[in-house]
């Protein structure tokens, strides 16, 4: 009980310490993750059919939390102006659905890690990196979001976790196949991957 | 969070590394260092082209506005990339892979052990101990590493972190039971660095060398591998183990340090395969990536 206390003691002290750099870049992505959050955490009914609607709400909040478009755009690189307008329309919605096959299960097996909100820097004029840890009971992992400031809306382009940047990751696979190919095999490659399920 | 199997299989049995390290050497002769290539975001006139603004879609679904945000992206968003600065203010990491079938080869074999071997035996684990014993087993064997973190940390000239490893490893070894229970994170808040011989060598400028990938002990590049060896020999596992320890012993304590490692990642490894286009390259990129974070850090 006592190192209980003790550890509130430190986690309070980190979250009051976090505050101090707070800007609204951090608010923004905070304020995001706990709306999952909040999700996960309504009266656990473990029928398919809630599982299914938690599953939609989160899908909803990472419309809004994630700037899709801009971390395509990223990803491709200049691979980006090879695609048509249709073709760019189709990869940043099958990139869409592959992040998102691909995480909603680890979002959902969220338990009751503590998730703490170190601060922001920012990487250059309206783009900041919003650092936080998750604290299991074995590990700390760090997670960062890259957020871009669009008319006033922080949206996140880029997922750093334990260093490995996601955007950077799917770029040397994306790299790969349009090394030799045009981006309609790509396209063909991430149709067959989202599909499949 | 890559390779959960590779990452916990690394540990395993790291007493054949010192004749690997030889063997390394001799074939590869260090290689060249590979570093960072900068993003290619320089834009080709080729494709300078205007490509017609994207219409959204009029699929019904997409057009309704969900209560918390749109359905479909902005066609606005998806013009063209034309600023140079965009984007490129990270570099692409990259590591040589001149071996890559044969790194292919055994990341097969590697994926075999995982799913056949590891993950049940940590399953079943899992099922049987209580998570607060395997956490403290955990600390038991990161306790047991820390003269690779002590040495290190002094090799790089790191005097704060060499002054907090020291003091976390005093304090666990004495209030904390010879390092079962974390005292000097938990009653004091001194967090753990992590520094290896492998980022010893890439501070004084070594680079990787060439990606490799190695039976039971994962992803791992020409540098990092003589690394592990070098810390093979550090660690008291490693010095104990092989010494004064009985094969079958050293080998068990071995195992049981994967398998509880294990037990806290299940579902990692498949979550980046579900993930990937071509999972070989997502870990071997996600390696690059967190080699190139620790050499920094």
């Amino acid at each position: 009980m006592r190192r209980k206390a003790v550890i509130m003691a430190i986690s309070i002290l980190v979250l009051l310490g976090g505050t101090c750099f707070a800007g609204p870049a951090l608010e923004s992505v905070k304020s995001d993750v706990d709306a999952v959050l909040k999700v996960l955490k309504y009266p656990a009914h473990k029928g398919e059919a809630e599982k299914k609607a938690k599953e939609d709400q989160i899908r909803k909040i990472s419309m809004k939390m994630f700037d899709f478009a801009e971390l395509s755009k990223r990803t491709l690189g200049v691979h980006w102006n090879k695609f048509s307008g249709p073709q760019r329309q189709e990869f940043v919605d099958l990139y869409k659905g592959l992040l998102e096959d691909a995480y909603i299960d680890k979002i959902t097996s969220y338990t009751d890690e503590r998730i703490d909100y170190t601060k922001e820097v920012q990487l250059s004029d309206n783009a900041f990196e919003v650092q936080s840890t998750i604290v299991t009971k074995s590990a700390e992992i760090p997670v960062f979001y890259r957020v871009l400031n669009k008319d006033g809306q922080w949206r996140v382009y880029d997922v750093v976790i334990e260093g490995v940047s996601l955007i950077s990751n799917y770029r040397s696979q994306f790299r790969e196949i349009l090394a030799n190919n045009p981006p309609e095999s790509l396209l063909d490659t991430l149709r067959k991957k989202v599909r499949k399920k | 969070m890559i390779g959960d199997q590779d990452m916990t299989s690394q540990r395993l049995g790291a007493a054949g590394s010192m004749l690997v390290v030889l063997i390394i050497i001799c074939v590869t002769g260090l290689s060249t260092p590979v570093g960072a290539e900068s993003a290619a975001y320089k834009g080709e006139t080729g494709d300078e082209v205007q490509l017609p603004l994207m219409m959204v879609q009029a699929q019904p679904e997409q057009l309704t506005e969900g209560t918390v945000g749109k359905d479909t992206v902005a066609s606005d968003d998806l013009g063209d990339l034309v600023e140079q600065a965009e984007g490129s203010d990270e570099p692409t990491v990259s590591i040589a892979d001149p071996l890559q079938p044969w790194n292919r080869m055994w990341y097969h074999f590697n994926d075999k052990v995982y799913f056949w071997m590891f993950k049940p035996m940590a399953q079943g684990y899992r099922f049987v101990v209580p998570e607060s014993f395997r956490v403290t087993f955990s600390n038991f064997y990161t306790n047991a590493s820390a003269p690779v973190r002590i040495f290190n940390s002094l090799f790089q000239l790191k005097f704060d972190f060499f002054l907090t490893e020291f003091g976390r490893f005093l304090i666990n070894t004495t209030m904390g039971f010879v390092g079962f229970r974390d005292c000097a994170k938990d009653c004091f808040g001194i967090r753990p660095h992590d520094e290896d011989f492998g980022q010893t060598l890439g501070y004084y400028g070594v680079g990787h060398g060439i990606y490799l990938v190695w039976p039971f002990l994962g992803p791992s590049s020409a540098r990092d591998t003589i690394g592990k060896g070098a810390d093979s020999v550090l660690s008291f596992t490693g010095i104990l183990g092989p010494v004064d320890l009985e094969f079958p012993v050293w080998g068990g304590i071995k195992v049981h340090e994967a398998v509880n490692e294990t037990s806290f990642r299940i579902g990692d490894y498949e979550a980046i395969k579900k993930a990937s286009l071509d999972s070989y390259i997502a870990i071997r990129d996600g390696y690059a990536q967190r080699r190139m974070k620790a050499v920094k850090e």
